[in-house]
This record gives C-alpha cells, sequence and structure tokens, in this order.
C-alpha cells in the first residue's frame, strides 16, 4: 500500500515534470518565431532618411537630376513594401551649395527630422565642413560626388563617401591611356583657380604617371589656365614647343572642350587624359571631331547598366526636361546608396522606435561600415576603412561622339 | 536650444560682422564688393597662428583682424580714385586676388585647393561670436553719436561740401577700410575656428557679393541696416525651407519685392526717428 503510493506519486511527478518540460519546450520553439513576427515589421508609420544636397546654386545641374534617382529608388522599395513593411521616406533639404548652410542642414535633418541616415552633401567642401557634425551627431552620411583625396578617413566612423577618390580613379584612367596610346612622355597642363582642376592637374595626374614610369615633359613648370577661359591659344603655343605622347589635363570638361578645339585648330593631334570631372555627355556633344579619343575614369556609364533602370531613367528625366536623360555615375551612386541603406536596416535589426534612434544609426554605421556582400546597378560596393567604395572603376573613351567604356 | 539653432545663431553672428565690414566703406559711399577677400585674410591668418604657433584664439583673432587691416588700408588708398562701379570692380577683383593667392602660395601653410584642416584645436562658442557682434554695434552706438560719425554722413551725402567745411575725406575713406577690413577680418577668423575647416573656395565671388546684399537690402545709411539685411538673408531661407526647389526662386522675388517698396534698403536715417512716425501715430487716433 505505501509503496503504490510511492509510485503513484512518482508517477504524478513524472507527469508534472514532462509538462513543465512540454511546456519550456514549447514556449522555447514558439518564442523566437514570435519575436522573429515582432521583429519583422518595423515600428513606426515610415523609415526616414534624409539627403542634404545643393538644390540651388553650384551643384544644381548635377543634384537636381539626382533627385530623381533618389525618387525611383523610393518609390521602387515602397512598391515592394517599403522597408519590412513600412514606407520608406526622403527628406532632401537645399544646401544652396554652401558649406555653412551644409553644416545646418546636417543638424535640422539629424535633430528635427531625426532621420536615420543622410544622402550627400555633394561637393567635397560641403562635406569638408559637414562630416565633421555628423560624425559628432552620430548618423552615416554617404556623399555621391566627393572624391578628394582622404576626405572622409578623419571623419570616420560616420562619413562615407560612394565614389573612389582621384588617385585610385586617376591609376585606372592613366593606366589605359598609356597602353592605348603607348605613352612615353606627357605635358600637364592645369587649372588654377578651381580646386579640383588644380588638385588633378598639380598632385593628383602627374602623380600616378610618375608612378608608371612616364617622363613629364614640363615637370616643375606646368602650363595653366583659368577656369571658364574662352581663349586657349596661349597654352597650347606654349605646348607646340614641347616634345610629348600625350596630355594629363586637369580641369572641368566644359574647359577641356574649349583647350581640345584649340589643340586641333593648331594642328597637335595628341589625345588627353582627365579625371571625373571630364564624365558629362555634354563632353563628347560639345567636342565634336576634336574631343575623340579622350580618356577619364568612372565608375558607371548606362551602357553598362540594367536596360530596365536606364529606361525608367530616362523617362523621368525626359519628362523633366533633362537633356541628355542618361543617368551618370552621381545618379547611380545616389540611388545604390538608398539600396545600401535599405539593406543595413534589414540586416543589422534597426527597430525604428523613436527611443533607439541613437542605437538604430550606430546599427546602419556598422551595416555599412561591415557589409562586403552588398550589389549595386553595376557591381558589388562596400566601403573601406576610409570611407570610400571599393567597387568597379572603368576607363570611359569618347568614341563617335559619346562616351563608351574602353575594353 | 539645438545644435541646428545654435548653428543657425553662429552663422547669424559671423553674418553680421561681416555686413557691417562692408557697411564702414558704405558709410563713406564707397561699394565695396570684395570683402570676402578680408575674410579670407582674416581667417587663414589666425588659422596659421593658432595651429602652426600654437597662440590662443583671442590675440589671433586680434591679429588676423589687424593684418586684414593693414591690406585694407593699403587698398583704401588706390581706391580713393575710383568711384562708383570702377570701385566696385576693383574691390571684386581685389577678393579674386586674395582668392587666388591661398589657392596658389604658403601651400605648405595653408594647404592651398586642399584645403586648410586641423584647426579642431581652438573650439570656439557662440558667446565668442555673439560677443565680437555686440563689441561692435557698441562701437558703431558711439561713432554714430561722435563728431566722427557726422562726418562719416556728410562724406556720404555730398563729398565736395565735405570737403568745402573742412573735413579729410582722405582719412576718412581709408579709415573706414580699414575698420571694416578688421572686422572683416574678425568675422574670418570666428569663421574658420567655428567650422574648423577653410579653403580658398569659401571666400569666393558670391560670398562677396552676398555680403554686400546684406548691406544693400537692409540699409546702408545706418548700422542698424546690415544687422537687419544679415538677419533676413541668414533667417529667411531657414524659414523658406518647406518650399523645396522653389526656396531660392521665393527668396528672390522677396527680396526684389522689397528693393521695390524700400529702395534704400529697409532701415534708413528717417525711419528711425520719432518724427518720422509722428504723423502715422496722429492718423490713428479718433
Amino acid at each position: 500500500m505505501k509503496r503504490s503510493k510511492v509510485r503513484s506519486r512518482s508517477g504524478w511527478e513524472l507527469v508534472l515534470s514532462l509538462t513543465i518540460l512540454l511546456c519550456l519546450g514549447v514556449i522555447t520553439f514558439i518564442y523566437p518565431f514570435h519575436a522573429a513576427r515582432a521583429e519583422s515589421k518595423l515600428a513606426g508609420k515610415e523609415v526616414r532618411i534624409g539627403a542634404a544636397w545643393g538644390l540651388t546654386g553650384t551643384w544644381r545641374d548635377w543634384t537636381s537630376k539626382n533627385a530623381i534617382a533618389a525618387q525611383m529608388a523610393i518609390e521602387e522599395i515602397n512598391a515592394a513594401g517599403g522597408i519590412k513593411g513600412v514606407p520608406l521616406r526622403i527628406i532632401i533639404h537645399d544646401t544652396a551649395s554652401k558649406p555653412m548652410e551644409a553644416t545646418r542642414t546636417v543638424r535640422k535633418l539629424a535633430e528635427d527630422d531625426k532621420v536615420l541616415a543622410i544622402l550627400g552633401p555633394f561637393s567635397s567642401s560641403e562635406c569638408e565642413v559637414a562630416f565633421p557634425v555628423g560624425n559628432k551627431i552620430g548618423i552615416s552620411m554617404i556623399s555621391q560626388a566627393s572624391s578628394k583625396p582622404g576626405l572622409s578617413k578623419p571623419h570616420r566612423p560616420y562619413a562615407f563617401r560612394n565614389t573612389i577618390d582621384e588617385i585610385k580613379l586617376g591609376k585606372v584612367a592613366v593606366k589605359g591611356f598609356i597602353q592605348e596610346y603607348n605613352i612615353k612622355r606627357v605635358a600637364v597642363v592645369h587649372d588654377i583657380k578651381d580646386a579640383i582642376g588644380l588638385i588633378l592637374g598639380s598632385k593628383v595626374l602627374p602623380t600616378v604617371f610618375k608612378k608608371m614610369g612616364v617622363t613629364i615633359v614640363n615637370e616643375g613648370n606646368y602650363i595653366t589656365f583659368q577656369i571658364k577661359d574662352f581663349d586657349f591659344s596661349p597654352q597650347v603655343t606654349k605646348l607646340k614647343g614641347m616634345d610629348f605622347d600625350g596630355i594629363a589635363f586637369g580641369g572641368l570638361y566644359f574647359d577641356a572642350v574649349t583647350f581640345v578645339k584649340e589643340l586641333r585648330r593648331q594642328g597637335l593631334s595628341q589625345p588627353i587624359v582627365g579625371g571625373s570631372p571630364f564624365i558629362n555627355e555634354y563632353f563628347p556633344k560639345r567636342g565634336g571631331k576634336a574631343a575623340e579619343g579622350t580618356f577619364a575614369p568612372c565608375t558607371f556609364h548606362h551602357s553598362i547598366a540594367p536596360t530596365k533602370f536606364v529606361t525608367e531613367f530616362v523617362k523621368r528625366a525626359k519628362a523633366k526636361g533633362f537633356d541628355p536623360p542618361e543617368p551618370v555615375m552621381y545618379d547611380n551612386n545616389v540611388y545604390d546608396a538608398i539600396y545600401f541603406i535599405k539593406y543595413a536596416i534589414e540586416k543589422m535589426g534597426v527597430t525604428n522606435r523613436p527611443q533607439d534612434l541613437a542605437k538604430d544609426r550606430e546599427k546602419i554605421m556598422k551595416g555599412l561600415s561591415t557589409s562586403k556582400d552588398y550589389r549595386g546597378i553595376v557591381g558589388p560596393v562596400a566601403f573601406n576603412d576610409a570611407g570610400d567604395a571599393d567597387k568597379p572603376a572603368f576607363v570611359a573613351e569618347i568614341k563617335d561622339g559619346k562616351w563608351f567604356i574602353h575594353e | 536650444m539645438s545644435s541646428y539653432q545654435l548653428d543657425l545663431f553662429s552663422s547669424l553672428g559671423i553674418n553680421i560682422l561681416l555686413a557691417l565690414s562692408v557697411y564702414c566703406p558704405m558709410a563713406t559711399g564707397q561699394l565695396s564688393i570684395g570683402n570676402a577677400g578680408f575674410m579670407a585674410i582674416g581667417a587663414y591668418v589666425s588659422a596659421m597662428l593658432t595651429v602652426h604657433v600654437h597662440l590662443p584664439l583671442f590675440p589671433s583673432l586680434i591679429i588676423g583682424g589687424i593684418a586684414a587691416a593693414i591690406i585694407g588700408v593699403l587698398f583704401g588708398f588706390p581706391a580713393l580714385r575710383l568711384k562708383g562701379i570702377f570701385l566696385a570692380m576693383a574691390t571684386l577683383c581685389f577678393g579674386e586676388i586674395v582668392r587666388n593667392f591661398f589657392m596658389n602660395f604658403l601651400q605648405t601653410l595653408t594647404g592651398g585647393a586642399y584645403g586648410f584642416r586641423g584647426i579642431g584645436d581652438v573650439p570656439i562658442l557662440i558667446s565668442w561670436i555673439w560677443g565680437w557682434v555686440a563689441l561692435s554695434l557698441v562701437f558703431f552706438f558711439f561713432l554714430s553719436r561722435s563728431r566722427l560719425g557726422l562726418a562719416l554722413m556728410a562724406t556720404h551725402d555730398d563729398q565736395t561740401v565735405s570737403e568745402l567745411i573742412g573735413i579729410n575725406i582722405v582719412f576718412l575713406k581709408v579709415a573706414a577700410f580699414g575698420v571694416g577690413a578688421f572686422i572683416g577680418g574678425v568675422a574670418g577668423g570666428l569663421y574658420a575656428h567655428y567650422y574648423l575647416y577653410i579653403e580658398p573656395e569659401f571666400f569666393n565671388v558670391w560670398e562677396s557679393i552676398f555680403i554686400a546684399l546684406y548691406v544693400i537690402m537692409g540699409g546702408m545709411l545706418t548700422y542698424w541696416g546690415p544687422v537687419l539685411g544679415a538677419s533676413i538673408f541668414t533667417l529667411l531661407p531657414e524659414f523658406l525651407r518647406f518650399l523645396q526647389d522653389w526656396r531660392g526662386a521665393f527668396f528672390g522675388v522677396v527680396i526684389i519685392g522689397l528693393m521695390i517698396a524700400r529702395p534704400s534698403g529697409l532701415v534708413t536715417r528717417e525711419i528711425l526717428r520719432i518724427d518720422f512716425w509722428i504723423p502715422y501715430l496722429k492718423r490713428r487716433k479718433p
């Protein structure tokens, strides 16, 4: 009798233990799914990102086209269900292309609009003052155009540029240029008034050429001009007295057009190479035959982009009156940056809850810094330790009145 | 106050100082549209002193201002021979010469086109900027109530008559350029140490034109004009942010409208006098 009581008690205990274990098992099994379901949708009515671009002033020509790429990416993302079920919204503020306003715009987007990440600013001048502000606040900023060497590195970890710096770009273009034309001696011509032209012509291109064993025929005595000079005959006359195979040109595309026309008019046939400021569809259009064979580096060209992207972009750009309407690399950089932010939000478990704003911004920064498997429109995109993009760079050449990727 | 609002008020303070730097020569009838040049001299000199010589901020700002003032006085002498549009063109060219100088010379010290980094060791507070604004306003307050202020007003209104009554207009005009350049230089120094980075492109022709517009818009006859002009040019675009792409266009329309309504600027000598308002006040009475 005593033994059976013991048996029955131990039976009950066994049943009870099994029930508890079963319950624990069920809870353990179900909880992750429940938690995952809870996390599958972000909090809030919208996911906000900001853009600090010079919609007025110097950079308007580029940024107004960039806005098309941004709108296109946002609409595509929202049509596919947003980010984890929550629609994405972009708040664009104008920096008036001024550094002073760029810092203020970043502060406004970060503190008043409480965005998760910021696209821009466009230029290196704006980035120089806005990046430290963003870095101090702790919000990721991705510039689509700044390529001044070493700019983002001092403002890490929150400063990013979806561009390659001009030294790396220069290496690619110069290598292609040397191989194509068998360059042994090169003459340097550069702008002394515009910063990017001066940097390219006085530092970047000569350094790259020298590293590749090419002699600079006017070393220490580079030929100079001022941005928007309308007469390049003195510069070309000086060049006529030199013996060289090619020209390294530090300047913007419109000056290169005037220069190359004068070069051909005076009977010089040497090809020219420049930096990314050459990449504009107006160069071959306005330069005509004189511009044929010109080399420059780029990270995107519409001829190698998916047709769907190019067709949709061209349709939207035409509707807004852009001619030529094809997307350029800065448009691609903005489009890719938005998808990269989306990728980081999804990958890093951003909650989008107001109380988690600082943590969410940090997660996005880490997502952008560490992700090496994100793929952009024309190839993989990743940010290196300096905050610049590691992505394919191409050599572009003007052929038959258009820019093409040089094979 | 959020850091956005602090930033807005800091740039407002700097812009008021820049406007006062243009007001000085304008008070003697000299239109200067090259004051970004003086701003650049002050910015670069003070930044070089704090970064390379490790001098404290205050003496660096003063020396930056004095350097700009010396150049201002030197420029003031040849400028005496020029009037109206020719003086405007000369000052414009001066601004461009200074910008190109810092772009192409002293590159090892200033970074040239790469820009001047590393100013971060000397942080600046908004109180510094507004302290200088207050100091400048006190200076102009006492100046406007002095015999020198009357002489300035007379020089602005009629130079020939001023000379006939014995005012030394050569001294006044050159001194006005010098004082204006000093204030511009100090503003440049504050700008450099607030934004912690400068490059020649910051001091381009557009910056000079905007500074001159603060004064033309606000009124060039009293020192309150530049203050109001700088405030409108700094604050109004911020309030118009909701207009997005149309912000610049709308701001332009507002400026044109104000210029039509108040061609001598918003603040004139008359409206600061009580007798200007008496007829309006009387009309209101039944």
